[in-house]
């Protein structure tokens, strides 16, 4: 295995860790919204609230540690999506400065403002919306090299359907994983109510996230058949994500076993952003880029896979005590406990 | 013209119905007990 291969594997790994954490997050910051919108916000604030508060500092240090590791690992990418990403990036940084806002105020300050919570709910699905720019123009057919500059194609990229399937992914997926995630954290907390209603919420989202799922592949067809090509190299690995699809959506459906519902959808999201990411090897961006490209010198691509390895070993147990101390504490989880006052 | 909306925009619109159907419907169920 090359340097380059265990660079990539490396990152896309704090990818898909940051994909389900902040599905689970955003998800769950956009169901406190909808639930006043929906007349049920005294069913599902507390749930959510109890889950919220101790997690939503950890969730962007996976996004940091992969913008680090991209650049340093493959500082071409530097070049090519600095620029083509300024506006996408800055919307991005923009919300998640407007959703930091509202944990601040909403935790430290006494009032509640309606506006704020409906604003902060909406970002849970803007962000990622933004976020996932990225992956339709790394299909290639939006940068266009004007001499030594890069320039994207915002007409190309708005008019075209791909992206706004990958849109729609993003957002089915944020609320798709964060309702099952909830579900089974409501279960955890013995609150009933919360559940059922959660519940209905992830059945709800399962039809049209595997819709979008589907419409992307039918999409790359058109729009990039060398990865729709090598998509159906690893066809397997589709099929078993769709087999934890299912088993997903039979648990839930039989309101049972909902620890292992959340585990399937984990391994159905595994497969799926695996099999993504190797029929895209070794394009980081159709047909400029690929991890060949400019690669970091040894001595560097060495150095960032062991502080790398560290980061992940330290970020592992970290997250696991704050599961074990908060999250998944039973007294916390009931809201008999606060944490941190014995 | 028409061909290629059908084959790329249908298919895209019936997804974002369905989108669109899954948030009305989640407003509207009320048989959770309140």
């Amino acid at each position: 295995m090359t340097l380059e291969v265990i660079g990539i594997s490396v990152l896309w790994l704090f990818l898909f860790g940051y994909i389900i954490v902040a599905s689970i997050d955003f998800g769950a910051g956009f169901f406190s919204a909808y639930s006043y919108w929906a007349n049920k916000q005294h069913i599902l604030h507390r749930i959510i609230q109890r889950y919220l508060s101790p997690v939503w500092e950890v969730t962007n240090v996976f996004l940091v540690f992969f913008f680090v590791g991209i650049v340093g690992f493959f500082p071409k990418t530097a070049y090519y999506y600095g620029s083509v990403l300024l506006v996408p990036a800055s919307i991005s940084i923009v919300l998640l400065a407007i959703r930091g806002s509202y944990y601040a105020f909403h935790t430290y300050g006494g009032t509640e403002r309606n506006w704020y919570l409906l604003v902060y709910g909406l970002t849970g699905l803007l962000i990622p919306a933004s976020l996932s720019i990225v992956l339709t123009i790394s299909e290639g057919g939006f940068v266009e090299r004007r001499g030594e500059a890069v320039a994207l194609d915002y007409g190309k990229l708005f008019a075209s359907p791909l992206s706004w399937s990958i849109v729609l992914l993003s957002v089915t997926s944020v609320l798709y994983i964060s309702a099952v995630f909830l579900t089974y954290y409501a279960n955890e907390a013995g609150d009933e109510r919360a559940r059922e209603l959660l519940r209905r919420y992830a059945l709800l989202w399962s039809g049209p996230t595997m819709l979008s799922a589907l419409l992307i592949i039918y999409q790359l067809r058109y729009h990039n058949p060398e990865h729709y090509a090598n998509l159906w190299q690893v066809a397997w690995m589709l099929a078993v994500s769709f087999l934890f699809f299912v088993a997903t959506v039979y648990w839930l459906w039989k309101k049972q076993r909902f620890g292992s519902a959340f585990i399937a959808l984990l391994f159905q999201y595994a497969f799926a952003f695996y099999a993504y990411g190797i029929s895209h090897y070794p394009y980081l961006l159709y047909p400029h880029l690929t991890i060949y490209d400019g690669f970091t010198n040894e001595t560097m691509a060495m150095a960032l896979i062991v502080a790398f390895i560290a980061g992940f070993l330290l970020l592992i147990p970290s997250l696991y005590l704050l599961m074990r101390l908060f999250l998944f504490n039973k007294a916390y989880v009931k809201g008999k406990w606060e944490g941190g006052k014995g | 013209m028409m061909q290629t909306f059908l084959i790329m925009y249908a298919p895209l619109l019936i997804v974002a119905l369905s989108v669109v159907a899954a948030f009305w419907a989640g407003l509207k169920d009320a048989r959770v007990n309140d």
